[in-house]
């Protein structure tokens, strides 16, 4: 899962990006006043990353992560658009164990998600997508002794758009989005299967949008 | 709306329901509960002791001598790389007064 597959879907994703970016800046008036984009800060919660027992429980997790979400689409059918989102965060991680909690570092997380995104009334939208989500410890030590990974992940969530001038937006967005997880170190540990990571993120930003 | 939707949110339930399972830890039958338990004149005696995490890092101070402070250091990267979850974290210091451990060349016997 971390390997070749994923760099070529990067790449992919890399080259529709790249796309959306020259179709933002370099095409026609036509296309370029299509092209909706929007960045927004926010905060990212996330579930357990790992669980083991040596003696008691130990649970590995993310602290509330400052989130930077960039976005940008193009209109596919009257009412739905399709795009893609870069959302990093970083933050510190700890273990917990008997009630008490260790500081392991930080890591950053980058996702990259091919979505669609479609009306749901008023000013509210939907958006479902996926991607890959990658993780950058800090310092290779602990689980990601052998370095970060890469994941596959899928999320659904709204967006409200509030129009503060012709062209510019304010927006609120909800995230959620699912991953399973697991590192090069932990396999190489004996850890089996992968764990199952949901987020929740919400930001606020700005949006540059058609009308 | 809809023509997109319910399919969407009917793969994405599907997927999540799929892949419920969580991480499997590997067995840890062997793990010991920082006990050493030695025979003595009356019984079993039961030594106890372990690094808190408030004691962390263990501070070692190396006598600079055959190259020992560099060797030490090494063996504690050795050692934090065993632990998953940092329960485990040194550092040389120059100042033995504020040392945990102190490690000394000595004549092997």
């Amino acid at each position: 899962m971390t390997g070749y597959p994923s760099a070529a879907i990067l790449a992919c994703m890399r080259t529709i990006l790249a796309g959306l970016i020259i179709a933002a800046t370099g095409s026609p008036r036509v296309l370029q006043a299509q092209v909706d984009y929007n960045a927004r800060l926010g905060l990212t919660w996330a579930s357990t990353l790992a669980r083991d027992d040596i003696i008691e429980e130990i649970q590995l997790r993310q602290n509330l992560a400052p989130t930077l979400a960039l976005g940008a689409s193009l209109p596919i059918a009257p009412l739905y658009r399709a795009g893609l989102e870069v959302m990093l965060t970083s933050s510190g991680y700890h273990a917990s164990e008997a009630g008490t909690s260790t500081d392991l570092g930080t890591i950053n997380t980058g996702s990259v998600t091919l979505g669609l995104n479609g009306p749901v009334s008023g000013r509210l939208s939907w958006r479902a997508g996926a991607g890959l989500l990658g993780y950058w410890p800090k310092e290779e030590e602990g689980i990601f002794l052998q370095g970060g990974t890469t994941r596959f992940l899928a999320g659904i969530g709204l967006d409200y758009r509030a129009p503060v001038s012709s062209h510019w937006d304010i927006i609120g967005s909800l995230r959620y989005d699912y991953h399973r997880f697991s590192t090069e170190e932990l396999e190489a540990r004996g850890f089996s299967q992968t764990q199952g990571v949901q987020r929740i993120s919400a930001t606020v930003g700005i949006g540059r949008g058609t009308r | 709306m809809m023509r997109f939707t319910k399919p969407l949110l009917l793969a994405f339930a599907g997927w999540a329901l799929m892949s419920c399972a969580d991480i499997a830890a590997p067995s840890r039958g062997n793990a010991y509960e920082w006990r050493r338990l030695l025979s003595s004149g009356t019984g079993v005696d039961t030594f106890s002791f372990h690094w808190s995490t408030s004691d962390l890092p263990v501070k070692y101070w190396a006598e600079d001598s055959l190259n020992l402070p560099l060797h030490v250091q090494h063996g504690i990267d050795q050692w934090e790389a065993l632990f998953l979850y940092g329960e485990y974290k040194g550092v040389v210091v120059t100042d033995s007064n504020t040392a945990d451990v102190i490690v000394m060349t000595g004549i092997a016997p």
